[in-house]
């Protein structure tokens, strides 16, 4: 192609490039602010203590309720920042770190993820529906295989009493990830 | 965390930009200049057959390949220069949002003692199988 073709392919991808990013600042940068509001007042907590009983019939203990919530909304690493954690102390099986990671891989940064389509014209709650229902069955088959594989005889990866559910650990997992958000 | 929430949203949102921004600009002047190339158009014909299975052009062969390989927002930026429909574009979003940044977060889970391959087989074949399901339950 020619000079002049060139710099007008550049100009028009420069500018169509410009328009996608300036309309997902439109979105994301609310979006964020409503997050960390939502974080601010402990929504996320309140969510992850909600959780605690659900996630028993995924063959979790209480202990994954927290890592499992942190990772679904806020990001991977940031989740998996907690896991490691967890896994390390002992509070968490081999089998919960599979459980979790069936879940959490295929679904998690959930709110980001899904807006960062909607200037594309995707329905977000379309897409977050069919991601989440898809891991969550995808997860719930695994648990019941694993379960009925190993028998019930698993112990609860014990522990002496889970962490204090308020405060995410921090650590340089946690950091970066809340920087990059995966 | 002594910032308010409001500062501390701004930070981030602008920050999530900026990434994107840095991952979208060089994603749309490849998706321009390989248009004008054979090679995007030897891709689709390759990617074709397969992504037809899921209902998809052989064009969205692109984004699907970098937002797997490189990043979500890489992903985004060759997605957005394409004319698809809703129902593709939602179908390229499932797919994606499953199954993308691959290398970075295998890496990560792997740090959990989970195996790759365990990882890997998780997020494509959800990808595929919610594709598939999605293009044989959205008749328009």
């Amino acid at each position: 192609m020619g000079w002049a073709e060139a710099a007008t392919a550049i100009w028009q991808a420069g500018k169509e490039a410009g328009v996608t990013v300036l309309t997902m600042a439109a979105i994301v940068i609310p979006l964020m602010v409503a997050v960390e509001f939502l974080r601010e007042w402990r929504v996320f907590d309140r969510l992850s203590a909600r959780l605690a009983p659900g996630v028993s019939r995924l063959g979790l203990s209480g202990h994954a309720a927290f890592p499992l919530a942190a990772g679904a909304v806020l990001g991977l690493s940031y989740g998996s920042g907690l896991i490691i954690d967890s896994a390390r102390e002992g509070r968490l099986t081999r089998r919960e770190a599979y459980v979790l990671t069936a879940l959490l891989a295929p679904c998690h940064a959930i709110f980001e993820d899904t807006l960062l389509f909607v200037p594309l014209g995707v329905n977000p709650f379309l897409l977050l529906a069919v991601r989440a229902g898809g891991a969550l069955a995808l997860t719930l088959v695994l648990a019941r295989l694993w379960q009925s594989a190993a028998g019930p005889g698993i112990p609860p990866a014990g522990g002496p009493g889970g962490r204090a559910s308020g405060e995410p650990a921090s650590g340089p997992a946690s950091r970066s990830a809340r920087r990059t958000s995966l | 965390m002594t910032t308010s929430p409001l500062a501390r949203g701004l930070q981030k949102g602008i920050e999530t930009t900026w990434i994107l921004a840095k991952a979208i600009v060089p994603a749309y002047l490849a998706v321009y200049f390989l248009a004008k190339t054979p090679v995007l158009e030897a891709i689709s014909r390759m990617a074709e057959p397969l992504l037809g299975l899921v209902g998809l052009p052989g064009e969205a062969a692109l984004p699907l390949v970098l937002g797997m390989v490189v990043s979500l927002y890489t992903g985004i930026g060759a997605l957005a220069p394409l004319d698809l429909g809703a129902k593709e574009a939602t179908i390229i979003a499932v797919i994606l949002s499953v199954a993308h940044n691959l290398p970075v977060e295998t890496a990560v889970t792997r740090q959990m003692g989970v195996s790759v391959w365990f990882a890997l087989a998780v997020r494509l074949g959800l990808a595929a199988a919610l594709a598939f399901i999605m293009h044989l339950v959205w008749r328009v």
